[in-house]
């Protein structure tokens, strides 16, 4: 009886009849507030996991592979014979990697040289940019080479110039010598930090300039959906490969940018709190509101022999209604937004600001279920400790008020 | 006639009224007080730490990398004047506390010994640069050996672990210098390395290495020689008055200011602490949207007072503005609270976040990097005059749509009682 | 009956004077004529009591002489000067120095004790606290609150609430009172000592009083008894 009493209040409370103007718009307001507080919050965090997992991704599909083994030997010579070992393995491919500088008539650049084979760019890799020009396809005498646009543009050529790369040569050489390629490829993957300095040469060409002893080694492309076992992967190669090789996965290869990108999820983490703190005792204020404009109410179903638990519990539930329905219609108002999140990066990447050339602006559409649910969780968890503080109100209403006038 | 008091007896009523016991408005006000000083204390903690390391950051690229001017073709392609004369000429303009010649030149870097190469960026200064009393020298530490000389070259500590060298090793340098037969031509040259440094710069340390620039300038090319000046502090961001006086020196000079030369770095700070803005101010907008609420309750709840007020001779003006100034009244308060606890938390936040560390160990077991951090803080009191104005702002504006219709009518109305 | 009837000797020398005043509101698309053509005229220390049936017009009457509401037509003048010609800010001063008010509800304001609520006409003012607190003091005094000058109004009961209003009403010495149903809310031991109270002071003061009641026994105390009736008044022998 008692849930059945406290629910028909709730009712009450959460749908006031026709002609309580007032409150039903004080309800309808403060959900909306809420809803409008999560928009920005779900847009930031689309953006935030979104950016992020773009820049990991970029990371990994262009310049070391989920994870790398370190061996001069060629390894698999197809990706078949890796998917033997461990089936969340997609693809294997043999790379050597040097340095060198890139120089035209109006510049020089410094550049990681990547040899790579033709068929290193599968459709995933090939999501990751734009390109102008027949990837690494020899048309001439000259070695082929791949270069992102922001290279092509500080060293002032375009498709089918020629270029001159001055590479570290093999150590038994005594003399560096220029090298010239051709500019048969242009690429952009929209992030500035990796596009400058990476080109891409034909490995058939980069093993005879690098040392394969120290330059060579094997990237291996994990299936995304098995991304959190990448350890036991590693263990199952470890097992299988007859030799003991060194392995490295993306987040130890590039420490640096895998730590800077957890120390800012945990600052804009922080800064959502905060927010959903001060929401939270908005939320709180209201309820104060809802009790004090209900004590004559609470008087009478007092008066009436209503206990304090009842009706405590009648209008915490209408608090968490609000923040629950705040959250969800908030969360898909987000939601909503979030698909429209490229048609903004796209203003904002034309906006010629230079500061952006840091952030990547051109990302799918990544929803983290699990930080949206941890944001949204948040503000109810925040919100129902917030309101117990306001419900307490109801212990100090006595019957006696009734008597009270207006 | 009664001009003397209106203003104490407005802020008398306004002071009774933000604390009154009518309709809990008390418990909404220091509802209200406690949501502005958490913002306060979070905008100030925030923003002092992101000042702290933006401008360590920065303080660190304009002593190591990028001078606070840079100063590029220096002689106009003409003979008339050496380095070493327009050096001294920059060195008495005024605010110009120091000039150095440099050059900076590409490079490819080969160990054999450990049989790693890479490639760097070489940059040739003067000897005795390295014992001038500059923001390079407070900047730069020598963690091994000795500066760079005619013999011997230093390396950034990054770099020197990436190609895995000890003091004394051999390195065969490769850089680009014009050609008898073609524009640039390959030059390598053995070098020692003789000395490792660090600065707070990662990417500096990684890619840099310092030569002697005697040794050195007639190997690279001396016409690229740019000046790097240190000014003073009042205007190393601010140089405009040095930039005049050196262009009229050396018309044909191109004078580029730090800002200039690290423009997208600098706009990525700036487009940082913007956003950072951004939401610290959306918290704000529902801190308004609550003095909206209290303001309106409290006015309906003192309509009656209101009217007799203006019975009893209270001007209008009078009476509304009392509603804004005990919004305002309750935001001070907030607002100085804030402040000061959130000056307590930057001074401190040396010994906070290493507690905080110590207590998220026990749960997760691993070090937080970010707790971990020896942050430092900087607190700008132009920033906070600015956030303190815009939350007198937000409440005053927030006071003004939670009044204002109420008030539309004429008080006194309500005494029309038949 | 005799309407438009202009009573007094001299209305040039009247206080207060209501010159063909008409008043009217709006009830929906209805317009509703409260007064029409209201002619009257208060002298300077003279008492009087309007009396009337419910909805006649005698708070309407109250307002307009008091200047919290203007007249539809005609002209309400106080001391030779029209109040409808008056802006907000010199009627205001106008009310705040020359006229005390005591309605039906007293209307005390909650967060200030009783004594502050008396000082505040002349807070009002500009007085300084100091002086101001004295001449409150002493007027709560004289009414029997010396012990509650500290008390908040809700720690007040309902005569001692109206009392605190009448001293409010007399603090900047206004030549005027005006005192809607003064005893309306009251039970009948206090009415009495509300009406006693009322009446010493403005004898004692010297004061013009324009009271509105239903009590005939307390509109009979007044030198002058007059009537609302159809929009307009008149005097009761």
């Amino acid at each position: 009886m008692r849930l059945v009493s406290t629910y028909w209040l709730y009712r009450r409370l959460l749908f006031p009849p026709v002609g309580f103007t007032v409150k039903r718009r004080r309800l309808v307001s403060s959900t909306t507030l809420i809803a409008l507080v999560m928009v920005p919050l779900i847009l930031a965090l689309l953006f935030m996991d979104g950016m992020m997992g773009g820049i990991t991704d970029k990371y990994i599909m262009l310049q070391d592979g989920h994870i790398q083994i370190h061996t001069p030997k060629i390894l698999f010579t197809g990706d078949e014979e890796v998917q033997k070992i461990d089936n969340r393995i997609l693809k294997a491919d043999y790379v050597t990697e040097g340095f060198g500088i890139l120089y035209s008539q109006k510049n020089t650049v410094e550049v990681r040289i990547k040899g790579v084979d033709v068929s290193y760019f599968n459709s995933a890799r090939l999501s990751q940019f734009t390109t102008e020009g027949g990837i690494l396809e020899r048309t001439g005498n000259l070695m082929p080479v791949m270069i992102s646009s922001s290279s092509a543009k500080d060293l002032g050529v375009g498709l089918g110039d020629r270029l001159a790369v001055l590479i570290v040569p093999d150590m038994g050489e005594a003399a560096v010598r220029p090298l010239f390629t051709q500019v048969t490829t242009i690429f952009d993957s929209g992030y500035y930090q990796l596009d400058t300095g990476l080109i891409f040469m034909d490995i058939k060409d980069t093993i005879k300039l690098f040392p394969a002893a120290s330059s060579a080694r094997t990237e291996l492309l994990v299936d995304s959906r098995d991304l959190d076992s990448i350890d036991e992967v590693l263990d199952s190669l470890s097992e299988k490969l007859s030799n003991p090789y060194r392995f490295s996965t993306w987040d130890a290869y590039n420490r640096s940018v895998y730590e800077n990108f957890i120390t800012s999820r945990q600052v804009i983490l922080m800064v959502f709190l905060m927010i959903i703190l001060v929401a939270s005792v908005y939320v709180s204020s209201i309820t104060g509101e809802i009790i004090q404009d209900d004590r004559q109410s609470i008087a009478t179903l007092k008066a009436m022999g209503a206990g304090n638990p009842l009706i405590r519990r009648a209008y915490f539930h209408v608090s968490l209604s609000i923040t629950v329905f705040g959250v969800a219609i908030g969360t898909g108002v987000g939601l909503l937004f979030g698909t429209r999140l490229s048609e903004l990066m796209t203003f904002l990447s034309n906006s010629g600001l230079p500061g952006l050339q840091y952030y990547l602006l051109d990302f799918p559409l990544t929803v983290s279920w699990g930080d949206i649910g941890l944001v949204a969780f948040s503000m109810m968890v925040l919100s129902s400790i917030t309101v117990l503080f306001a419900l307490k109100r109801i212990g100090k209403i006595s019957p006696l008020e009734l008597l009270q006038q207006s | 006639m009664s001009g003397g008091l209106r203003i104490p007896f407005a802020g008398w009523l306004s002071w009774r009224y933000a604390f009154s016991r009518s309709n809990r408005h008390r418990t909404a006000s220091f509802v209200i007080m406690l949501g502005i000083a958490v913002g306060m204390a979070a905008i100030i903690t925030i923003l002092s730490l992101m000042d702290s390391l933006q401008a360590d950051l920065l303080d660190q690229i304009k002593s190591v990398e990028s001078f606070h001017l840079q100063v590029e073709n220096i002689t106009g392609g003409s003979t008339s004047q050496t380095v070493a004369q327009i050096v001294e000429v920059l060195e008495e303009l005024p605010f110009v506390e120091s000039v150095v010649p440099f050059i900076d030149t590409k490079i490819l870097v080969q160990n054999r010994s450990s049989n790693r190469s890479t490639t760097a960026r070489l940059r040739v200064i003067p000897e005795q640069f390295w014992q001038m009393d500059t923001p390079f020298k407070h900047q730069l530490v020598s963690i091994a050996g000795n500066p760079p000389s005619e013999v011997s070259i230093s390396l950034g500590y990054y770099l020197y672990s990436s190609l895995a060298s000890r003091i004394g090793d051999n390195l065969d340098i490769t850089l680009l210098r014009p050609g008898k037969t073609a524009v640039l031509a390959p030059f390598t040259l053995s070098v020692t390395v003789g000395g490792l440094f660090q600065t707070g710069l990662s990417d500096f340390d990684s890619n840099t290495v310092f030569a002697d620039y005697s040794a050195f300038s007639a190997i690279v090319e001396a016409d690229k020689v740019v000046l790097g000046l240190y000014l003073d502090e009042q205007h190393m961001d601010n140089s405009q008055i040095v930039i005049k006086s050196i262009k009229e020196r050396l018309p044909e000079a191109r004078v580029k200011t730090w800002q200039q030369l690290n423009n997208a770095f600098y706009s990525a700070l700036i487009l940082e602490k913007t956003i950072m803005y951004l939401f610290l101010f959306f918290m704000f907008i529902i801190i308004g949207v609550n003095i909206k609420n209290a303001t309106s309750r409290l006015l309906f709840v003192k309509k009656r007072e209101v009217a007799i007020l203006r019975a009893i001779g209270a001007e209008r003006r009078m009476t509304s503005s009392v509603f804004i100034l005990q919004a305002l009244m309750i935001a001070a308060v907030g607002q100085t609270v804030g402040i000061a606890t959130g000056l307590a938390i930057s001074t401190n936040i040396g010994k906070i976040l290493p507690w905080l560390n110590d207590v998220q160990y026990h749960i997760t077991h691993k070090n937080s990097p970010l707790l971990m951090y020896p942050f430092k803080t900087t607190v700008d009191g132009w920033e906070i005059l600015a956030v303190v104005l815009f939350v007198f702002s937000i409440t005053v504006f927030f006071a003004f749509i939670g009044s204002h219709r109420l008030l539309k009518k004429e008080p006194m109305e309500i005494l029309y009682h038949e | 009956m005799n309407s438009n009837q202009t009573i007094g000797a001299e209305t040039d020398k009247a206080l207060l004077v209501f010159k063909q005043v008409s008043k009217e509101y709006a009830s929906g698309e209805k317009r509703l004529m409260i007064l029409e053509g209201l002619d009257f005229s208060l002298q300077n220390g003279s008492s009087v009591a309007i009396t009337g049936k419910s909805g006649s017009g005698k708070s309407t009457m109250l307002n307009l002489a008091g200047g919290l509401d203007i007249p539809t037509s005609g002209s309400v003048v106080f001391l030779g000067r029209n109040l409808a010609g008056m802006g907000d800010r010199e009627l205001s001063a106008f009310r705040n120095r020359h006229i005390g008010f005591v309605f039906q509800s007293h209307i005390l304001l909650d967060d200030f004790s009783a004594l502050e609520n008396v000082c505040i006409p002349s807070l009002i003012h500009g007085e300084p606290l100091p002086v101001v607190r004295d001449r409150a003091s002493r007027l709560l005094s004289r009414v029997g609150l010396e012990d509650r000058i500290n008390h908040f109004p809700q720690k007040l009961s309902g005569g001692e609430r109206q009392r605190v209003a009448i001293c409010r009403a007399l603090i900047n010495n206004p030549p005027l009172i005006i005192a809607d149903e003064p005893t309306g809310s009251l039970d009948e031991e206090a009415a009495s000592h509300i009406e006693n109270l009322l009446m010493d002071m403005v004898r004692e003061e010297g004061k013009t009083l324009l009271l509105v009641t239903h009590d005939m026994q307390f509109a009979k105390r007044c030198g002058s008894v007059y009537l609302l009736h159809n929009r307009n008044i008149e005097e009761l022998s």
